[in-house]
């Protein structure tokens, strides 16, 4: 593990936020997104936690932590709005959803 | 007594707060109170006011001087006012003109009457700042404050048009005063690169001397806010509009005070802050007017709606006022102001009396009436004093301000004073031909002989202008002596530095200054 | 005299109105009417202590002056509420006064019709006002104060011509009269602008002032014969050719007749349509300096006296002959004082002021007593039925027809004789060598000979012959709508004194008033010129010179003027009382139809106006100002900024607003990829 450099860590934490953007800017089922946005603030985690090592700091850790939680809530937040569109619908695919059509 | 200014300003707007508060009933006591409290807090600026004062445009040439005091620290903003004497006229003329409305709208406004009278007197404060305030930035804010309560007055108590007409008066006065914010900004930042120091004072910006590219644009972007305003011809299609939807107390207002704004902002900023600009302006800006006023004119005369026919009469009018803030001499300035004064007296009693007669008809075609003088003498009688106030009529407070201002404008611009002066035959024509369909001939409609006469409460509100339409027909030195000095050095401004500039050799100006 | 009672002159009759309008419908005829004519006695009293002080100080006093208070004080324009009483405005003063104190009595017994009975207090009211307008007018000290009495007459005559304000061709009448005044009052603002500036630092307003300042400095307006005098000259007199009904502006005279006779006598023939002439008059030093102004003047002046005398000949309607005649009447002035004959020209103001009063008066006593008929078809024979008020009438043609002795006779012939002497180099509208002087005399003796036969013609179809009136009465030309409270068909008699004594006192003005100012050849002590000398000094700064003719001309030439005006009269004669059968058959042989029709339907000037100036601007603003630059340019402008902004947005909208918020995120992400990009690119 010592002997990961900085740039492994950010390539990985890159491939990984890519990833989640491509989810959420293309799957169409809303659970499916909401998982890409967990991809994507995991690799933010692991974006703080290589620049906290490699700088010698403890903010990044720090952050890393706030994240987690922000994410937790996010979720829990996230999956009820999700709950409440399959109420209304009876379906989670986004397509069904454009009422800020102008 | 340190404060009057600001207390007579911002008391409308304590008032407004009491209004929106207050239960309906109580609105109408509440509203009237207050404007009466503010007429009569103002009645000592008369008194304060020394006209005498010598020397240039400066801080001791205006008077009552509150502040500064800081505002907005970093750009230099300040909250300062004081007066000169054409705002003093103009405050007087909006305190009178004010009760006036709210004892008018009694009658005419029946809904929602205390969110009426909020905004009547909200309306006051933005008015009466705009003539008091001495920095530019504070101008501006209220500026802005008398655009919203105006929306709300057309928008919401207007005719059956009532929503375009708001959204259209809203986006022509809003365009000009974006415009006209852009180059406040710009001022700020000439006067801080010349002179090292933020101010938004309008005496600081008077010293900041620019090229004269720079002046004409700038000079533009007021002209415009302003010219919309006043209204000048071509941008004055709003006013019709505006004026046929609003509410009787509400185009009293819009052409009793809140025209002259336009004016007004040309004879504190847009001319002394820009010279050489409004020189060469002068030219074009005069023939506007000009045409202004032969085109208001005709326009007035055929129309069928007595309203449209005053709001026509005054794009006709404001083109005289126009005229004679470019002449550049003391008589034509002087008459300018004093026809100021003269339109919202009658223009604004005009007004009152086409709502007299549209709350007792529901009707403001022409060819509904006639024959009026054989069943309300009384309101025939005002009518055809109003009406010959407003064609100037010597011995009537018209003829003062009209002489004046062509008298004055012939020297600098005398093709467009020619085109102007033919206002003359014409503002007959219609007014006359108007008064001939309304309150002469067989009175044939059944509705119309059964009209009742002025009431006392219309007489009550109508006595003043009238006494006032006199009065400064048979007296006017009271009047003129408050303001000529103040006009003298505002035209010391925009004259001597022409001069000054002219010894320089500078390029000479487009369009040809004299 | 104290100069200050000079104020009064004129707070007099302003008292009177406002007086009456407190009373208002509390006054009755009698007591309003009282009220009026009292006041204006007062002042017709303290005018002629005027007229005598100025008098018989031999000119030693040139003139009183009283100072009110300051009226307007603003840079150059320094005027004061002031008044100047000199030779010229105290003889104007007696005149206004004095025939308006007599009108005032007699409208008294003439608006006695019970239909008015509720608003003669307002007939009252507005005849005071007038007389104060009036009275400002002539002793305003300066420009502006003559400005408000000049629109403040003109206000009164608005009011009073559509003093029967129910019938709209009365209230029309009274708004053309007041437009077209306007229209001289537009040229009559320029001309004061232009003399105003051209004074620079010596502007001033005041009569006074001007006169020595223009006498000392005439440089200042481009010296004697300068385009600056002459433009300024001209367009002063165009506000004299609205007021005093002149060519081409004359149109609104004859249809002010609709107001009530009196009005007529007053305003309409004996005072306000002279203050055309008074003004050139008051202003002599500088109209004495733009010859070719001159020229106009004189050559509209003797125009307007040959036109309106042609349409004259055929009206049928008593006031309308009347009022065709004060208008050709009017021209004889302006020829008067255009070719510089100042005296002349005002003396025929005064003259006429009382002839023409008379006439006026004595047609109104007429229409009174045939129950408001006007057409002089359905008259005849009236001077044994009203033998004062055709006996007075009799003296006023005498007058107006130039008899030798009368007032008329008298400044009629001064002026043509002036005419035909004056200078041609004062007259230079076509050149100095040009005889204009002999030309304006010819249409001026023709005119003369066409006055006597169409004031015959009135008179003897009035008066003479048989009664044709009949018991069927038309109210064609009638009166307002209201029913007359007197019975119909009733034999015309002679009206009461409160109207005939101001007809009797008229009748001897209109005969002695040429005891004046007597020409040359008669030698009374006194009285021969005394009019002239009287008002020499204030003409003095304008030098005439009256030697183009030899003066051996003088009476043979009035001789021939004179046997031409008595073949007139006895053409007329012939026509209308000796053998008034022949008329239609001499008419329709000796006269071409298109003349007579032409001169009947008064050469078609009204319809001319209607057609080529009135119809064209209404028509353009409605059509074109308003309906398309108003409503199509600068709204379109607007209203098509608005919607092209709209279409925008829709089209925008329909590309990207889909509602999907995974597409805003894209175009977001490809956002700050672009900025990303962006900046490490340019680093």
């Amino acid at each position: 593990m010592d002997q990961v450099g900085l740039y492994p860590v950010l390539f990985t934490s890159a491939v990984l936020f890519t990833i989640g953007a491509v989810g959420v800017l293309t799957r169409r089922n809303a659970l499916i997104v909401l998982m890409s946005i967990e991809l994507m603030l995991n690799a933010v985690n692991l974006a703080f936690v290589g620049f906290a090592r490699h700088l010698g700091q403890v903010d990044g850790h720090v952050f890393a932590v706030f994240v987690m939680a922000v994410a937790a809530a996010e979720a829990a937040v996230g999956l009820a709005l999700v709950l409440l569109l399959f109420r209304h619908k009876a379906t989670v695919d986004l397509e069904n959803f454009t009422l800020l059509k102008g | 007594m340190d404060h009057l200014l600001t207390i007579v300003t911002f008391l409308p707007l304590l008032g407004a707060v009491a209004c929106f508060l207050s239960p309906e009933g109580t609105a109408k006591a509440v509203a009237l109170v207050t404007a009466l409290l503010t007429f009569a807090a103002s009645i000592p600026l008369w008194f304060l006011y020394d006209p005498a004062a010598k020397g240039p445009l400066s801080w001791e040439t205006f008077q009552l001087v509150e502040g500064p005091y800081p505002w907005i620290e970093d750009l230099g903003i300040t909250y300062t006012v004081g007066i000169d004497g054409i705002a003093l006229l103009l405050v007087l003329l909006t305190t009178m003109l004010t009760p006036v409305v709210i004892v008018a709208s009694t009658s005419s406004v029946h809904k929602k009457v205390g969110q009426y009278m909020g905004f009547m007197l909200m309306l006051e404060t933005g008015m009466l700042g705009s003539f008091v305030a001495l920095d530019t930035f504070l101008f501006y804010v209220f500026w802005e404050l008398m655009l919203i309560p105006m929306y709300f007055i057309i928008g919401l108590w207007g005719g059956p048009n009532r929503i375009y007409a708001a959204m259209k008066f809203f986006i022509f006065t809003l365009v000009g005063s974006l415009l006209m914010l852009v180059a406040i900004l710009s001022m700020f930042v000439f006067h801080h690169q010349q002179l090292g120091f933020w101010s938004a004072s309008v005496l600081d910006l008077y010293n900041v001397a620019l090229p004269y590219r720079t002046e004409l644009w700038l000079f533009a972007a007021f002209a415009v806010a302003f010219a919309i305003k006043v209204p000048m011809f071509p941008v004055h299609t709003w006013l019709p509009d505006a004026h046929v939807q609003a509410p009787t107390g509400g185009s009293v207002i819009l052409a009793g005070v809140l025209l002259k704004l336009g004016t007004f902002g040309f004879l504190r900023y847009a001319m002394p802050l820009f010279p050489q600009a409004t020189h060469a302006m002068g030219p074009l800006i005069a023939g506007l007017a000009a045409v202004g006023i032969v085109y208001g004119a005709l326009v007035a005369m055929v129309q069928d709606d007595v309203k449209k026919l005053v709001a026509y009469s005054s794009v006709s009018h404001m083109g005289v006022v126009m005229l004679g803030l470019f002449a550049f001499n003391v008589e034509g300035v002087s008459g300018s102001v004093y026809q100021m004064l003269n339109h919202g007296l009658s223009t604004g009693a005009l007004f009152l009396l086409v709502g007299v007669i549209y709350e007792r008809r529901h009707t403001r075609l022409i060819s509904e009436y006639g024959g009026l003088a054989t069943s309300v003498p009384k309101f025939s009688f005002v009518l055809l004093l109003v009406t010959f106030s407003s064609i100037g009529l010597p011995g009537l407070n018209g003829f003062i301000g009209e002489a004046l201002s062509l008298l004055g404008s012939f020297d600098t611009h005398p093709v467009a004073t020619v085109v102007g002066t033919s206002g003359v035959i014409f503002g007959a024509v219609y007014m006359l031909w108007m008064v001939q369909r309304v309150v002469f001939g067989p009175l044939t409609i059944q509705a119309n002989k059964e009209m009742p006469d002025l009431t006392l409460r219309e007489v009550g509100y109508l006595a003043p202008l009238l006494v006032l339409i006199v009065l400064m027909g048979v007296a006017p030195t009271p009047f003129l002596a408050k303001m000529e000095p103040s006009v003298e050095r505002v035209l010391v401004k925009i004259n001597a530095e022409v001069d000054l500039l002219a010894e320089r050799q500078q390029p000479t100006p487009v369009g040809g200054a004299r | 005299m104290n100069p200050a009672l000079l104020g009064l002159v004129p707070a007099f009759p302003l008292f009177g109105a406002i007086l009456i309008a407190l009373l208002n419908r509390k006054a009755s005829r009698v007591v309003a009417g009282g009220i009026a004519t009292l006041m204006v006695s007062m002042s017709a009293a303290l005018s002629f202590w005027t007229l005598a002080t100025l008098w018989s100080s031999h000119g030693a006093l040139e003139s009183l002056h009283h100072r009110l208070y300051e009226w307007i004080s603003v840079g150059g324009v320094q005027v004061d509420i002031a008044f100047l009483a000199d030779p010229l405005t105290a003889v104007m003063m007696c005149v206004v006064t004095g025939v308006g104190a007599l009108i005032h009595l007699y409208s008294v017994g003439y608006m006695d019709d019970p239909a008015d009975a509720q608003s003669t207090w307002r007939f009252f009211a507005y005849l005071n006002l007038f007389v104060f307008a009036m009275l400002l007018l002539i002793m305003g000290d300066n420009f502006l104060l003559m400005f408000v009495g000049w629109e403040g007459v003109g206000l009164c005559s608005y009011l009073l011509i559509g003093f029967w304000y129910k019938n709209t061709d009365f209230a029309k009448a009274g708004k053309k009269a007041f437009i077209t005044n306007r229209v001289g009052d537009f040229s009559f603002l320029i001309g004061l602008f232009m003399l105003f500036w051209a004074l620079g630092d010596q502007a001033t307003l005041s009569f006074v002032e001007l006169k020595g300042t223009l006498v000392a400095q005439p440089e200042l307006v481009g010296g004697h014969g300068g385009t600056l005098v002459t433009a300024i000259a001209l367009l002063l007199f165009g506000g004299a050719t609205g007021k005093s009904a002149q060519i081409p502006l004359f149109v609104w005279l004859p249809d002010a007749m609709a107001g009530p006779t009196p009005v007529s006598a007053l305003i309409h023939a004996a005072t306000m349509v002279t203050s055309g002439i008074y003004m050139i008059s008051r202003l002599s030093f500088l109209f004495a300096m733009a010859p070719v102004a001159m020229g106009v003047i004189a050559t509209v002046g003797a125009l307007t006296a040959l036109f309106a005398a042609t349409i004259a000949m055929t009206q049928t309607d008593i006031k309308k002959v009347l009022a065709y005649s004060t208008v050709s009447q009017l021209g004889y002035m302006f020829l008067g004082v255009g070719v510089g004959a100042f005296t002349a020209g005002f003396f025929h103001v005064v003259t006429h002021a009382f002839f023409k009063a008379l006439l006026f008066l004595g047609a109104g006593a007429v229409i009174h007593a045939m129950h408001h008929e006007q057409d002089m078809r359905k008259m005849g024979g009236l001077l044994s039925k009203m033998k004062i008020t055709g006996g007075t009438m009799l003296v006023a043609w005498l007058a107006i027809i130039g008899f030798p002795g009368t007032s008329g006779f008298f400044s009629k012939d001064e002026i043509l004789w002036l005419t035909f002497a004056a200078d041609p180099a004062q007259l230079a509208l076509f050149g100095p060598e040009f005889p204009l002087p002999k030309l304006l005399w010819i249409i001026g003796a023709i005119t003369a000979a066409m006055t006597a036969f169409y004031m015959s013609r009135l008179v003897f179809m009035t008066f003479f012959g048989a009664h044709r009136g009949g018991h069927g009465h038309d109210d064609g030309h009638g009166h307002h709508d209201d029913a007359h409270g007197h019975g119909h068909g009733h034999t015309p008699h002679e009206v009461s004194p409160l109207m005939w004594a101001p007809l009797a006192v008229l009748a001897l003005l209109s005969l002695g008033g040429g005891l004046l100012n007597l020409p040359h050849w008669i030698h009374v002590e006194g009285l021969t010129g005394a009019l002239h000398h009287f008002l020499e000094p204030v003409f003095a700064a304008a030098p005439m010179s009256f030697d183009g003719a030899d003066s051996s001309l003088e009476l043979p030439l009035m001789g021939l003027t004179l046997l031409m005006i008595l073949t007139s009269v006895f053409i007329a004669w012939y026509l209308y009382v000796r053998n008034p059968g022949d008329l239609v058959q001499t008419k329709d042989e000796l006269v071409p139809d298109l003349l007579y029709r032409g001169s009947l339907h008064k050469w078609w000037v009204d319809e001319l106006y209607e057609a080529t100036l009135i119809k064209p601007i209404v028509l353009v603003s409605r059509q074109v100002l308003w309906a398309v630059v108003d409503a199509e340019l600068v709204d379109g402008a607007v209203n098509g900024a608005a919607k092209a902004m709209r279409r925008i947005s829709e089209v925008y909208g329909e590309l990207a607003q889909t509602g999907r918020v995974q597409t805003y995120a894209m175009v977001l992400a490809a956002g700050t990829a672009v900025i990303v990009f962006a900046f490490a690119v340019g680093g």
